[in-house]
């Protein structure tokens, strides 16, 4: 029986000169990172092994020949000619009957791998780049709105996605709009996205699991980076703290743009009719600290804090002030006893806050928190060439604060709907290999849910995976439970949305989703890969319409449905030498269905899109210059729209009957916007001087300003008695150009 | 330099936001009445009443109704179809609500479709401004007034308006309005709001008004505003009309009301 096993390197690379560090990473099949593998740079006779998340840095010339060993799999080299494309690369092992080292693109298996070039090809809007807004631009993931910053995993909600750092939860670090980023790629330049056949250490949340490895840091020298973008800036940091044993990463960035409103509004000269802009602030910093403390042990802290403020004034009397904050933390200590063997200890906690202050004509203030304390033991071996391991314990305590201030003057507090729940979980995973094509793998994750109700869930996972030469054909099922709920405060996703637990009597939502993969290496020029899936879901959550008052916040009116998404998937990917080149297409269907929303009907989600198109390219045109475009198409969404029209009384007119127009909404969804396109373009210059890396970029978001709707409303045309609506739509984000600048040392 | 760039930044910003004209789109049958009756003591029995118009429609405020419309008090009161132009005060009786002796109102309406429509409401006490200022150096109105013991008397609205002289919308420079819902706060107390208003630098007036409504109509409100708020170019989700109404979209209910007419030269 041959071992099939696929090393998978993601290379980065930043160049100095004639030398370059390259990062890697390599991994198994199952996509478990493979340890102590040793890399050899035969020309610079220079080399190192991989750590135990499989991840390996070495500094050698341009082009290179690197060999691969390791005690289980078979030595392989491989000429490294250029070093500025995302690699896949299948090596084949002493029993594989691969004949050559495969240069594949990187969609496959139901997971997503990032990687700061993937990164660097896409244009960076004013300059942020970030995890999300790569990972938004694959197959089977959607955006839906500029005002939104949630992205939407194969018909699922964006609630429905965890994120974790190092395998561990971590709170959403939510800026506003879609457009600034939340994970710098500086420090998690390792991310992978599953979106189906999720491994069983993942679980409650239904669409998806985005797990980001922060960079271990450089162990040998300090390196560091500053970015002025328009909006904000930013410093980071890398090196080590004692060489060749423990490193760091850092990032610290604060935005400006509030100064600029604040300038704007306070010039504003037309106080009867004033048009205020937002002074909007966000700052963040990351951090990571990686400690080989011998060759067994290795511990490794992560820590992510960010802050958010937001005033808004519409007049004198009609004000809004926002905050909110979320911190999440995690230590993470390695045990590998020998090379089969790996014990991960780690705990850690995050928090989310938010606060309003809404003055005016519904006066409402509150704040609400959420905390969760996590505990995780992880247990990996490889029993032989064909049999893998992987397996857990988990322990999370969650708790949920939501209070209100109902008066101002007397600050009067009214606290009502603490809630908190213990999660108890056990998972087991193993991989055999049938024979050099077939692998199975097949686990489970059983969960304990104590809170205001109790729930026992079992998710079954099982995935086959077919390998001959370069084509892979893969099917898999994974059933998924999520206990928690996001309750909107708008129609779009925003940070200060509350979180809530079960509510009593109900049952924790479940997905069951199928899927079938195929992908195709044709030379290492292009790579073709082709998916289908379909989703079951119960227990769905969502909440009633009512209106938004003082104690809103404290009446949960969770409800709970069903729900199917169905969905094709395409993407192929042309990497040649200056020349990158994606295209990607997703055909989609997704619905919800509640008793108490649209008479029991089933809707279309305001996140269902039927047809998203992305199409990314990227040349360098010289060593000094890269051009990148992306440009994306996507089906318009559902919105409400009133149904009817009324006229009503206002009573609050002194000595004056004037009626106002009233709309009647009553079903949900029930308007679609028309489709979206967009192209986004930028154009970089890089340029040394002494130890200086300079990185000038100038782009341009939306560059041929397609009028993208951002919202639907109404005007109301009236002749003598008769009145005629009219729908309009606003456009938030229209042309918008930008510079950004970056030195690096 | 700095008004340049700040022309410059307005415009940009100003431009960042255009319309688009969206078709129309058959958004379904809707049907039913629309009905509106507020009683406040010492005024007229008036009730507005409509069916719904579909939205995409032309809408037309002269098209009549028939309906039997009926009110219980200390008699039963027989409103009659006044074809007034104005959709406004359809439904009226030349008799003044006196709430003395009263706690609740009953409204009963036959449809030609001899459908039953029904509602009920209570009848809140009177409302009185304890005091109040208009201040120039803040641009701001206060007053102050007194809770109710009982905790559902404790629903009102403050509105404030900056005026030039005379009546009308012409004369009207700003409006503010707080729905207040003070229902927590038990025990009587002594409340004291302020709503800041910049027109009333340039007003001859203000208008300053307190109404007590009941729970129904303060929610009946917030859904009002809530709907039109969703409808002015913000996020804000919208809801459907939240009334009191058996059988139709709408509000009967009974509101009391205290105001003060406040000329410049009494500003402080």
């Amino acid at each position: 029986m041959g071992k099939l096993i696929a090393i998978l390197l993601l290379f980065i690379s930043i160049s100095l000169d004639a030398q370059t560090v390259i990062v890697g990473k390599v991994i198994a099949l199952s996509g478990e990172p493979v340890n102590r593998v040793h890399i050899y740079c035969i020309e610079s006779e220079k080399g190192t092994t991989t750590d135990s998340l499989g991840l390996f840095r070495l500094e050698c010339p341009i082009p290179c020949t690197l060999e691969f060993s390791h005690v289980n799999y078979k030595k392989e080299t491989y000429k490294l000619n250029k070093s500025d494309a995302p690699f896949v690369i299948t090596l084949r092992n002493k029993q594989n009957n691969l004949k050559e080292v495969v240069v594949t693109a990187l969609p496959a298996s139901g997971r997503i791998l990032s990687s700061i070039k993937g990164i660097e090809r896409i244009p960076a809007i004013l300059g942020e780049q970030d995890v999300l807004k790569y990972l938004a631009t694959m197959p089977g993931i959607v955006t839906t709105n500029a005002l939104n910053s949630g992205i939407y995993v194969r018909g699922g909600n964006s609630n429905e996605n965890g994120f974790l750092i190092n395998n561990m939860p971590i709170a959403y670090p939510d800026h506003l709009t879609g457009i600034l980023s939340t994970f710098d790629p500086y420090i998690l330049n390792n991310s992978t996205l599953f979106k189906s056949g999720f491994p069983a250490r993942y679980n409650s949340f239904l669409s998806s699991y985005i797990n980001m490895r922060p960079e271990p840091g450089n162990k040998h020298e300090h390196e560091g980076e500053l970015t002025i973008g328009l909006v904000s800036s930013a410093l980071k940091a890398k090196g080590p703290i004692v060489k060749n044993h423990t490193s760091f990463a850092a990032s610290i960035r604060t935005s400006y743009l509030q100064h600029i409103s604040r300038l704007y509004n306070q010039s504003m000269n037309d106080k009867a009719n004033p048009n205020y802009m937002p002074e909007y602030s966000f700052s963040d910093i990351t951090a990571t600290i990686d400690s080989r403390l011998s060759d067994k042990w290795r511990i490794t802290a992560f820590g992510l804090f960010s802050l958010d403020h937001m005033k808004m004034k519409i007049s004198e009397h009609v004000r809004y002030i926002f905050d909110w904050h979320t911190f999440s933390g995690n230590v993470n200590a390695s045990y590998t006893p020998n090379v089969n063997e790996q014990w991960d200890f780690q705990f850690g906690g995050k928090n989310a806050y938010s606060e309003g202050d809404a003055f005016g004509s519904i006066p409402i203030g509150g704040g609400n928190r959420n905390y969760t304390l996590l505990g995780q033991t992880t247990y990996s071996r490889r029993f032989s060439d064909k049999l893998n391991l992987n397996s857990g314990i988990k322990f999370e305590y969650s708790q949920f604060e939501t209070a209100n201030k109902s008066d101002n003057s007397q600050n009067l507090l009214i606290k009502s709907s603490d809630k908190d729940f213990n999660l108890y979980e056990l998972y087991l995973d193993i991989t055999y290999y049938l024979n050099h094509h077939f692998s199975i793998n097949a686990g489970g994750n059983y969960q304990f849910y104590s809170g205001e109700t109790r729930e026992h869930t079992f998710s079954p996972r099982a995935k086959i995976n077919y390998t001959v030469n370069k084509f892979t054909i893969w099917a898999d099922y994974a059933k998924t439970v999520q206990y928690l709920s996001l309750y909107p405060y708008f129609t779009v996703k925003t940070p200060i949305d509350i979180w809530y637990p079960l509510a009593k009597g109900t049952k924790p939502a479940i997905c069951h989703q199928y899927s079938i993969g195929v992908n195709q290496e044709i030379g290492q020029l292009l790579s073709f890969y082709a998916g289908i899936f379909y989703k079951d879901m119960h227990n769905v959550k969502d909440f009633a319409s009512d209106i938004q008052t003082e104690y809103s916040a404290l009446s949960n009116h969770q409800i709970q449905g069903k729900g199917y998404a169905k969905g094709l998937e395409f993407d192929l990917s042309f990497n040649h030498h200056a020349l990158y080149m994606r295209a990607n297409y997703t055909l989609s269907e997704s619905k919800r269905k509640f008793a108490e929303i649209n008479n029991g009907k089933a809707f279309n989600p305001p996140y269902d899109v039927k047809h998203n198109v992305v199409i990314n390219f990227s040349y360098q045109i010289s060593p000094r210059f890269l051009l990148n475009t992306l440009w994306t198409f996507s089906s318009g969404v559902y919105t409400t729209f009133p149904k009817g029209m009324v006229i009503a009384r206002n009573i609050t007119e002194f000595n004056d009957d004037s009626p106002i127009l009233i709309p009647v909404y009553t079903d949900r969804y029930n308007y679609k916007l028309p489709n979206n396109h967009r192209l986004d373009a930028s154009l970089d210059y890089k340029f040394r001087s002494k130890d200086l890396l300079f990185k000038l970029s100038i782009g341009a978001y939306n560059v041929y300003n397609q009028s993208n709707p951002s919202f639907v409303y109404f005007q109301a045309e009236s002749t003598d008695n008769l009145t005629k609506i009219i729908p309009k739509s606003k456009v938030m984000l229209p042309f918008i150009p930008y510079v950004s600048f970056r030195i690096n040392w | 330099m700095k008004n340049r760039i700040l022309t410059l930044l307005s415009f940009i910003l100003l431009s960042c936001m255009p319309e688009e004209e969206l078709p129309m789109k058959d958004m379904g049958e809707i049907s039913g009445y629309f009905i509106e009756c507020y009683c406040k003591p010492g005024e007229f029995y008036t009730l507005n009443a409509a069916k719904v118009s579909p939205i995409h429609e032309i809408i037309d405020l002269n098209t009549p109704v028939n309906l039997d419309v009926s009110i219980k008090a200390d008699t039963i009161i027989k409103l009659i179809p006044t074809f007034s132009p104005s959709f406004l005060g359809n439904f009226r009786h030349d008799t003044k609500f006196n709430q003395f002796g009263l706690d609740s109102l009953y409204l009963s309406i036959y449809t030609p479709e001899k459908e039953h429509i029904t509602a009920k409401t209570a009848i809140p006490d009177h409302i009185t401004i304890s005091s109040y200022s208009v201040s120039k150096e803040t641009n701001s109105v206060t007053i102050s007034f007194q809770t109710s013991p009982n905790p559902i008397q404790n629903y009102y609205i403050y509105s404030v308006q900056a005026r030039k002289e005379g009546a009308g919308d012409d004369n009207l420079l700003k409006k503010e309005t707080s729905y207040l819902d003070l229902s927590r706060h038990v025990g009587g107390t002594t409340i004291e709001r302020t709503i800041k208003c910049q027109e009333i630098e340039e007003a001859e007036a203000v208008v300053i008004l307190l109404l007590r409504i009941t729970e129904e109509c303060y929610n009946y409100q917030i859904s009002l505003y809530e709907a039109n708020s969703a409808n002015q170019g913000s996020i804000t989700s919208p809801v459907p009309l939240i009334g009191n109404i058996q059988g139709a979209l709408g509000i009967f209910t009974c509101y009391t009301e205290d105001y003060k007419f406040v000329s410049r030269e009494n500003f402080q």
